[in-house]
């Protein structure tokens, strides 16, 4: 199988021929040019040295992203147009995963870094297991998805993982340069950086994790193939920005009861009916607080929504929500410090108890933030799936 | 291929400077088997303007899809393809890199010659789609929302820049004051269609000249004197009629383009005289160069809209005219965002 690797995701230029377990060419430059100007030349000089037939070429693998939105699309660009014309497909390779294939067989933690701006970074965890016991290869696994974070996020998931795992950490990645001293500052685990060598996006890893994907069945049409840049744009970002911020916090209605009926079906596996929240409409001890917004373009209004039931003076907190699309965005905290309040006032509650699912730590995380404390577990209490409930308290 | 295919010369050609994803096949640089034209304008609406980086990201996503289209409609197949030309400036610079990209790789692999291409240059050539007859030297005024340039013609592909605007382009002007009076974007289009019901003799707007320069443009000095006319009315509590403001504010536009163009043509001697961009589908702009015209015995040519707004088809036959002249690009042709006409 014959495959053509290319990458431009970041300031290097990189395309290469792979050829079942050989590279036949490979050709990097690290060079301010722009990829427009040297990713098809180097192609081309590939082309005229190793006398290759294109029409021997079964695939394309492309680093497709993160990475500079315009180098993204640059090299996107030319193997959609080479696809068309010899009729192959795509492979999609993850930026990240790829550049972390340079260092196949290592046993340390691997943690390739791009530089993101606005102080952010594209970055990944990974480590190499060795595939079944009679087999000579190994499998790249991925630890933690490749993403968009802080370096100290990622930073602070390497002291937590290495330390559980007992493993060293290995940075890769034009990221180092830029951030090499704040990781030096806040790493606690073993660590270290790899050389010239193998510290850079690389067409052969490109093509040779392509090669692992592809038989596995992932590739696409030269037509549908697109980038994922993992990041919105500028003007969508501050958009949503605007967006997210105009909502507001009040009690259901009447004619909200549809779309919290669906909101309540889009979260829960057993979730509430319609006629269940028509019932709160005339129950004198429940309340649900919804984050609604009017704007005019929004597909739903009903963002998120929380109920309070007091039983004796005591307040229960269930059914909390928030829409998947408009999630970590405190649209829960804010629910739920309106709900709090509310208790505090209308019923004149002063301890507030609710069960979350042992296993959703992001819901744990913020009750813990808004002052709740764990009290018991109830062993499987919840179905599909099977979970405990953290019985959780605040006084 | 048979005797008489092989004489055709046959241009794929690709266009992405702004917010169009386009490709068609042209046929002897006057026939145009397809114009497949893919409109982000909707998504651009919501930001009320073109984002490059959102352009950029539907290109890509479109840009086979279009092409292969324009491949079917023609009924043509890449082999049977003489050359490809593509838009690579001026424009946006991340939304020429898609098109310029995809272009070089299908040259690349499918072994056919490159041809770069100057929008504007391709925004005249519009007129010979319609126009058979129709051959250098004359006159063009180009006008759209990102360009106003008044260009003489001297041979396909020989070009002189007669004058340009200094500062905001017609069809910019266009955008901002249908902002300012709540039309919303695109502005070209909802001015036209409000003017049809305003008197443009309502409200006297300044008409520009350049010192010293003829033929030069200027519309930010006319865009200001009517957001000064909308805040003046609203201090003084007076409802503005958005009719009369946008029939005023297009007479003031038109009637500039038409006196430097004509007076230009008279001095140079030309007698043919063409329009072409996205603001050459304006209606008032068009009567009045019709009348204008008419007045001064030069003959008038302009394109149907659809070869107005931006579209592969006009490259497509810009892209022949300069094939015939032996241009080539290499595969190291890159986007210019700046690019003068006439320059390579």
């Amino acid at each position: 199988m014959k495959i053509l690797g290319l990458d431009s995701s970041g300031l290097v230029a990189s395309v290469a021929i792979v050829e079942d377990d050989i590279i036949i060419a490979e050709y990097t430059i690290n060079y301010k040019k722009t990829h427009s100007q040297t990713l098809l030349p180097m192609l081309d000089e590939i082309k005229h040295m190793t006398e290759l037939d294109l029409q021997t070429l079964d695939a394309i693998a492309i680093a497709a992203g993160p990475g500079s939105f315009t180098g993204l699309r640059i090299g996107s660009a030319t193997a959609k147009g080479l696809g068309l014309v010899l009729d192959i497909p795509i492979i999609p390779v993850p930026t990240v995963d790829a550049l972390a294939y340079n260092l196949y067989g290592c046993s340390a933690l691997i943690c390739p870094i791009m530089d993101a701006r606005r102080n952010q970074v594209y970055t990944g965890l990974y480590e190499f297991h060795k595939q079944a016991e009679d087999d000579a290869g190994y499998d790249l696994c991925t630890i933690e998805k490749q993403c968009v974070v802080t370096i100290d996020e990622i930073v602070e998931n390497i002291n937590f993982l290495c330390e559980k795992m007992n493993k060293e950490v290995l940075f890769l990645g034009d990221g180092v340069a830029v951030y090499r001293d704040q990781i030096t500052k806040r790493i606690k685990v073993k660590y270290s950086f790899a050389p010239s060598c193998c510290n850079r996006q690389r067409a052969s890893c490109v093509a040779a994790l392509g090669c692992e994907l592809y038989k596995k069945g992932i590739r696409e049409s030269a037509t549908k193939h697109a980038p994922d840049y993992l990041r919105l744009s500028q003007a969508e970002r501050e958009r949503a920005e605007q967006e997210k911020k105009q909502y507001y916090i009040q009690e259901m209605q009447k004619e909200d009861l549809e779309e919290v009926a669906s909101l309540e079906a889009s979260c829960f596996s057993m979730p509430w009916k319609y006629k269940d929240f028509e019932e709160i409409l005339t129950n004198p001890n429940r309340v649900y607080l919804v984050a609604r917004t009017d704007a005019a373009n929004a597909k739903e209004h009903i963002l998120g929504g929380c109920m309070l039931t007091n039983i004796a003076g005591e307040g229960d907190i269930s059914n909390v929500a928030v829409h998947e699309k408009y999630r970590n965005q405190k649209i829960a905290t804010t629910l739920m410090e309106a709900l709090l309040k509310l208790g505090r006032e209308r019923y004149g509650i002063s301890a507030f108890t609710l069960e979350v699912r042992s296993q959703n730590t992001s819901a744990r995380e913020l009750y813990k933030k808004l002052g709740f404390v764990s009290k018991g577990v109830r062993p499987n209490f919840y179905e599909k799936p099977k979970d405990d409930a953290v019985i959780l308290w605040k006084e | 291929m048979e005797q008489g295919k092989t004489q055709d010369i046959l241009i794929l050609a690709i266009e992405s400077s702004c917010d169009e994803t386009a490709a068609a096949v042209v046929k002897n640089g006057r026939q145009v088997l397809s114009n497949i034209i893919s409109s982000q304008i909707e998504l651009h609406t919501l930001y009320g303007g073109v984002v490059p980086e959102i352009a950029s990201r539907k290109h890509i996503e479109k840009i086979n899809q279009v092409i292969e289209e324009a491949l079917s409609k023609a009924g043509v197949t890449l082999d049977e393809i003489t050359a490809i030309a593509v838009t690579y400036g001026p424009g946006l610079v991340g939304a020429l890199l898609v098109g310029v990209s995809v272009a070089k790789a299908i040259s690349f692999a499918a072994n056919k010659p490159l041809i770069g291409v100057h929008h504007i240059e391709g925004h005249i050539s519009a007129n010979f789609i319609e126009n058979k007859t129709l051959e250098p030297p004359f006159a063009c005024l180009v006008v759209s929302g990102g360009h106003t340039h008044l260009v003489a013609v001297k041979d396909y592909g020989a070009y002189e820049i007669l004058g340009y605007t200094r500062d905001d382009a017609a069809g910019e002007a266009f955008d901002k004051v249908a902002r300012a009076i709540g039309l919303g974007y695109p502005g070209g289009p909802k001015i036209d269609n409000i003017s049809k019901e305003g008197n443009p003799d309502a409200i006297h707007f300044p008409r520009a000249k350049v010192d010293g320069a003829n033929y030069d443009f200027s519309f930010s000095g006319l865009k200001s004197a009517v957001l000064n006319y909308l805040n003046t009315c609203e201090m003084k509590k007076v409802e503005v009629n958005k009719a009369d403001v946008a029939a005023s504010f297009q007479k003031a536009v038109v009637d500039v383009l038409v006196a430097h163009s004509l007076s230009a043509v008279k001095e140079y001697g030309f007698a043919k005289f063409a329009i072409a961009g996205g603001v050459a589908s304006n209606s008032a702009l068009r009567t009045a160069f019709e009348i204008a015209c008419e007045n001064q015995k030069v003959a008038f040519y302009y394109p149907s809209p659809i070869f107005c707004t931006d579209n592969a088809a006009m490259i497509g036959v810009a892209g022949y005219y300069e094939y015939k002249k032996g241009t080539r690009s290499g595969y190291d042709l890159n986007a210019v965002p700046n690019l003068r006409l006439g320059e390579r």
